[in-house]
């Protein structure tokens, strides 16, 4: 299962809020059950975000495939959300994951074949609860 | 280090990776909830682009 993960949901991974779904997804693609996918302009911004995680940076660079999106797109009103459209596209992913389905960002319920959902619903996916049971 | 999901209704607790581990230990007692960590990626990208914008905004000047 493929899968591309918003900035936000690093960032919310890495803070010890009570009952962290996105840590749990963090876990998954550490584990290799679940393969997560990231362009360099992604990232780029995973480094400028989580410039004070360190480790969380290591993670993504040791465990994160990387794809080179051949197009730029402009189907999201906030610019640079597009980045993360474009490698779901470029990899045909399964999922889109983030909390922000504001207007204006991620609010479409797929891009292509890719649908968006937030971490919660993403864990409660019949495929993921499969994966979840190995962890 | 352990940390807890809900998942399903469910209580899940599992194992945290070494790499947030580490993170959870330095950011012990910070929260964040879902809209203050879209502001905050939102805050840095936007000092981003008002860094990458520098040298042709002090161009103009």
């Amino acid at each position: 299962m493929k899968a591309v993960l918003d900035t936000c949901i690093l960032k919310l991974a890495s803070l010890p809020n009570p009952h962290n779904p996105t840590a749990l997804i963090v876990k998954l693609c550490w584990d290799g059950l679940l393969e997560c996918w990231a362009s360099p302009a992604m990232q780029e911004e995973y480094s400028v975000v989580l410039a004070d995680e360190p480790e969380l940076l290591a993670l993504v660079q040791d465990r994160f495939q990387v794809c080179y999106p051949l197009v730029e797109l402009d189907c999201v009103k906030h610019e640079p959300d597009n980045r993360f459209v474009e490698c779901a596209l470029a990899i045909d992913a399964d999922y889109l994951v983030t909390v922000n389905t504001a207007r204006g960002h991620f609010d479409k319920p797929a891009y292509g074949r890719t649908r968006v959902v937030t971490p919660g619903a993403f864990l409660n996916l019949p495929d993921v609860q499969r994966l979840l049971r190995k962890v | 280090m352990y940390a807890t999901a809900i998942v399903g209704g469910k209580v899940v607790k599992f194992v945290l990776p070494p790499a947030l581990a580490k993170a959870h230990q330095r950011n012990a007692g910070r929260t964040m909830t879902d809209q203050e960590a879209v502001d905050f990626v939102e805050a840095k990208r936007r000092r981003l682009a008002l860094r990458r914008a520098k040298p042709y905004l002090e161009g103009r000047s």
